[in-house]
């Protein structure tokens, strides 16, 4: 787009011709991604099945990557944890769609969901934190005990609860009717869970469609709790905050074994997608065109999960190009500034972390329902899984949404060549090649981020536009219009 | 039910408590090393535990003590030089990100090795002063109270002590560990006056590598050495060291041992969540009260 | 009302120092208002916080009519405050078109989900910050770095852009701090004329640093602070004879 700028209020008149700013121009955003969609339609035509295979862990991961991208090269906030929520998605489609969960663990299970939503909204309507939002929770939590206990009747179970939240509010100088709301919405949620988990999970089979738009809202709720208490901190702090968050979580995956399987079972069983059903029909007849033949079941996932990688970064671009992005990366420049300039750093550090997590929920629920596979297990979503996304959105470059595509396809082509190592019976000094992941994946850590602390994108664009730059120096210098 | 078991039960957790607590105390202390002299938090210190224990774990029984404990401690100080060569220094003028990734990327590396190296099982490590029966040689225990506590948790004790108290005075006295903490404080300004940065970080790290073999090898027979026991210990290090205040020493002994008294305790009552207990506290304790290490927005001083 | 920023015995302690000693001020509207005072007077701290980067211990701050004690930062820069810092505080992430921009953001409202959402209010609102940051930008002659990374312009074009910024938020009162430092003799008279220019349109400014020639030349009023308190006030002739003053910047030479 050019503008056509007329004279600034101040009266001094300096038409400036039309001009094109780099800024504007829709050539270089528009180029990667028809490039893309080409390189979609056609690879099925292309690859064997091992190679497919290797085509949807690429594109789960830069789900992943794009989301982390954002969160650590965006808005400059470090997560060691992050397969957290990759598992939460996963787990959540599994179980909504395969495993029912026990009578016995609904209630628990609805009074948490319960007390974690009105924990959220005591966060975000009376931007609560710190040791008033500890008493707000530990209150929650009681009450739910107290009410079970006095077999309350309908009415007097929410009047309870209004009342109790409205006097802490109050008491924690927050207007009275939010405590009343968190209260209230508590009660529902907790009610709500319990009515519609017993029906459906007894039963079990809900559409893979639910397990991931649930997935979806557990973890961004998780996240939005989480992260506003993380983001608060900084550097080390926030690394060691993360990393023992997505440990915790990898704990309650391994042993709250009546709900997940814990280790030894996993949940066995998950369904195929079926998306070629819901597509409507030409949509089918172009891509069985693209691929030369009747789709299959490999190809049919590829184009759902590389669909959504497409998703994915229309939504990366279009933020990173946005006046909320522009607010992250001024934060990442420079924090004291960005504030004084009206940005809430705060707020977009939580938006943009419960971003990153509802788009590794999606991969979760990806990863879970694999064609053919249909197998998880909690060690897929411990602290190793979560250093390979950062070594992914490192390698790609943290300040470029293209680059962590790059960098999940050159992280899983990298998984790929050790595990095809490790299969050999190769020796060096004697010792049997085994667990090269964390050596390789270390060194490469170290490497990068001594050399190419920009990422292998950034860092050649960087190049590209300093040379560009210079060119165009030169070309104006010649043309005799020196500044 | 609070009879005479329930009380040498919970004494003997107390009890081995304070041993997993003096390690964390250790590391703890390691960390607060590195901090002092660079600001850097150093992701890798769980490792240099590891190290120690694993060198020791493969040492003890065929040369002994006398063998183990110094080749341990060189192994760990060669570590420890190493990482502070070819990771930290190159790295030095990068963020704080940078820092980060690059420490835990040395962390993951020094895993992996240590499983190629010795594989993937726990060893069993022989105590210092173990009694040689007919099922090899075993710790010699003393009975107090109920709890049974063996020779080695009062080597862990008595070695503890010496390290915290060789810390204090040589931070307070040498020269070099003045330098270290003007360093800390103030790098641009250090370097006017004389103080190789450089160098620093290099003592520092061969330090802190140091101390944490020295606790690997002394905690060895206790815990079994195995190549992922480096990330619980720097976790529960490093809550310990943040309790105490980062670089404060004595604070992170004090919170160390208390953690670990904590975790073991709350381990008994919930066992199924044991290994999640300390990162609970952590979190709690970085949001609740970070005691004044946390920048708050809209108030810097 | 014609005072902007009223203060009330502000004072702001640091453990046992008190940087800021009971200060109370006023910038009227439309007027030019220079802060100076030897090294280690306050000054600084003063606008931090004025902008809200730095708690009050004590007193009353109202920008017009509002207090902004105990709000944070960026609720005080949405009041119609902007500042340029003592330290450069660029973007060097970004371009420079793309700093002046985020300039704009305390008057418009587009979400996260609008952003990655993309309808009409979206690109209409970008047009607008667009334009109104070109303006900007050729206010201060800095057209033609528009898309060069903000870490690669020469220093004195780095202040310029940090005012360019600044201005575009559109503020009510500009708070400068030691605009001139570290300028060339011939950058300084540009950041001179500018002022002027933007002061004939009306604008409120605070302003402070140690050029005396630079100050005395641009405001109506000067505040003098030593040692955290206030200690003279008035037009530059009354300033420039007062005994106190002068006493004041003994051993400081003043230009």
């Amino acid at each position: 787009m050019s503008v056509n700028v007329e004279a600034p209020s101040s009266g001094n008149v300096t038409p400036v011709a039309r001009r094109r700013i780099g800024y504007q121009n829709p050539v270089w955003h528009l180029l990667p991604f028809i490039l893309f969609v080409i390189g979609c339609m056609i690879a099925p035509r292309f690859a064997d099945e091992k190679g497919m295979t290797m085509l949807i862990y690429i594109g789960i991961n830069a789900i992943l990557a794009i989301g982390l991208n954002l969160l650590m090269g965006y808005a400059g906030q470090i997560s060691l944890g992050h397969a957290a929520f990759f598992g939460l998605g996963a787990y959540t489609s599994a179980i909504l769609t395969v495993r029912p969960i026990p009578a016995e663990v609904i209630p628990g299970f609805s009074v948490g969901l319960g007390v974690m939503v009105g924990t959220a909204l005591l966060i975000s309507l009376g931007r609560i934190a710190g040791w008033k939002l500890g008493a707000g929770v530990v209150l929650l939590i009681m009450l739910s005990w107290i009410v079970k206990a006095l077999h309350l009747h309908a009415v007097g179970f929410y009047g309870v609860y209004a009342v109790v939240m409205a006097v802490y509010a109050v008491l924690v100088k927050a207007s009275w009717w939010k405590g009343v709301v968190t209260g209230l919405m508590t009660v529902l949620t907790g009610c709500y869970c319990f009515s519609s988990l017993r029906n459906v999970l007894a039963a079990g089979g809900a559409s893979p469609w639910t397990g991931i738009v649930a997935g979806i809202v557990l973890t961004c709720v998780v996240a939005y709790l989480i992260g506003g208490q993380v983001l608060r901190l900084k550097g080390h702090y926030l690394a060691m905050a993360t990393l023992g968050f997505g440990v915790i979580v990898e704990v309650v995956f391994r042993q709250w074994t009546a709900v997940t399987g814990g280790s030894s079972d996993g949940i066995v069983g998950i369904p195929d997608i079926q998306v070629m059903d819901s597509l409507p029909g030409f949509v089918r007849r172009a891509l069985e065109f693209m691929v030369g033949h009747k789709l299959d079941g490999p190809q049919e996932y590829f184009y759902l999960v590389w669909g959504l990688v497409f998703v994915a970064l229309l939504i990366a671009v279009n933020i990173v190009r946005s006046r909320v992005g522009r607010a992250m990366r001024a934060v990442h420049g420079s924090e004291v500034a960005a504030e004084s300039l009206g940005v809430d750093t705060e707020r977009y550090k939580v938006q943009v972390f419960v971003l990153s997590a509802g788009l590794a929920s999606v991969a979760g629920s990806l990863y879970a329902h694999n064609a053919g596979i249909g197998y998880i297990n909690p060690s897929e979503f411990g602290l190793m899984t979560s250093i390979q996304m950062v070594v992914m959105v490192v390698v790609g470059g943290m300040a470029s949404v293209w680059g962590a595509l790059i960098g999940a396809a050159a992280i899983q082509a990298l998984k790929t060549w050790l595990i095809t190592i490790e299969r050999t019976d190769m020796r060096i000094f004697g010792m049997e090649l085994k667990g090269l992941d964390p050596i390789v994946f270390g060194a490469v850590l170290i490497v990068i981020m001594i050399v190419l602390p920009q990422g292998v994108v950034r860092g050649l664009a960087d190049l590209a536009g300093a040379s560009w730059r210079t060119i165009r120096k030169r070309k104006r210098i010649m043309a005799g219009r020196g500044s | 039910m609070f009879g005479w078991d329930w009380m040498s039960q919970n004494f003997q957790l107390v009890m081995s408590g304070i041993t997993s607590g003096c390690v964390y105390a250790i590391v703890a202390i390691g960390f607060s090393v590195i901090y002092n002299s660079t600001q850097v938090i150093n992701f890798a210190q769980g490792e240099f535990v590891m190290i120690g224990a694993m060198v020791a774990a493969v040492l003890l029984a065929k040369f002994g003590l006398l063998v183990a404990f110094p080749v341990a401690i060189l192994a760990g100080c060669l570590v420890g030089l190493l990482v502070a060569l070819f990771v930290l220094i190159p790295a030095k003028k990068g963020s704080v990100i940078t820092l980060i990734i690059v420490t835990i990327g040395a962390s993951i590396m020094f895993k992996g090795l240590a499983q190629l190296f010795w594989g993937e099982s726990a060893i069993p490590v022989p105590a210092f002063t173990g009694v040689k029966t007919a099922w090899g040689i075993e710790d010699r225990t003393f009975h107090i109270l109920g709890a049974v506590i063996g020779a080695q948790d009062v080597w862990v004790v008595a070695v503890t002590a010496l390290l915290v108290l060789g810390m204090y005075l040589f931070f307070k006295y040498a020269l070099v560990g003045k330098a270290m903490r003007a360093a800390a404080m103030n790098s641009t300004g250090a370097r006017l006056v004389g103080i190789n940065v450089r160098r620093m970080i290099v003592i520092s790290f061969v330090m802190a590598s140091a101390l944490g073999a020295v606790a690997g090898v002394t905690v060895a027979p206790v815990f079994y050495a195995k190549c992922n026991m480096g990330m619980a210990l720097g976790l529960n290090g490093f809550c310990a060291a943040v309790l105490g205040g980062l670089g404060n020493f004595g604070g992170g002994v004090v919170a160390g041992i208390l953690l670990g008294i904590v975790e073991k305790v709350f381990g008994g009552i919930w066992s199924d969540y044991r290994e999640a207990i300390s990162f609970i506290i952590l979190l709690l304790i970085l949001f609740v009260r970070p005691q004044g290490l946390i920048a708050r927005k809209s108030r810097k001083g | 009302m014609n005072a902007l920023i009223e203060t009330k015995s502000v004072t702001r302690t640091f453990g046992g120092l008190v940087a800021v000693n009971e200060v109370s001020m006023t910038v009227r509207r439309g007027r030019t208002k220079a802060l100076i005072g030897p090294n280690g007077a306050g000054k600084s701290t003063l606008l931090n916080l004025l902008t809200g980067v730095l708690a009050v211990s004590a007193g009353e701050i109202h920008v017009d009519g509002v207090s902004t004690v105990g709000r944070p930062c960026y609720e005080v820069a949405a009041l119609g405050l902007a500042r340029t810092f003592q330290t450069v505080q660029l973007f060097e992430n970004m371009t420079v078109l793309e700093n002046v921009m985020v300039g704009c953001h305390c008057w418009t409202k587009q979400s996260i989900v609008s952003g990655a959402l993309r309808w009409v209010g979206h690109y209409l609102e970008e047009r607008r910050v667009l334009k109104e940051s070109i303006v900007q930008l050729e206010r201060v002659g800095l057209t033609d770095e528009a898309d060069s990374p903000a870490g690669s312009l020469p220093f004195g074009k780095q202040r310029m852009l940090e005012i360019a910024r600044a201005l575009a938020s559109k503020p009510k009162l500009l708070l400068l701090d030691e605009p001139a430092s570290g300028l060339s003799t011939h950058e300084t008279e540009e950041l001179s004329e500018l002022l002027r220019r933007i002061v004939v349109e009306g604008a409120t400014v605070l302003l402070v640093d140690h050029d005396m020639q630079f100050v005395m030349d641009i405001s109506d009023e000067v505040m003098v602070m030593d040692q955290g308190r206030k200690i003279a006030e008035g037009t530059p002739d009354e300033i420039q004879n007062d005994p106190r003053v002068i006493a004041a910047y003994l051993g400081t030479e003043a230009k």
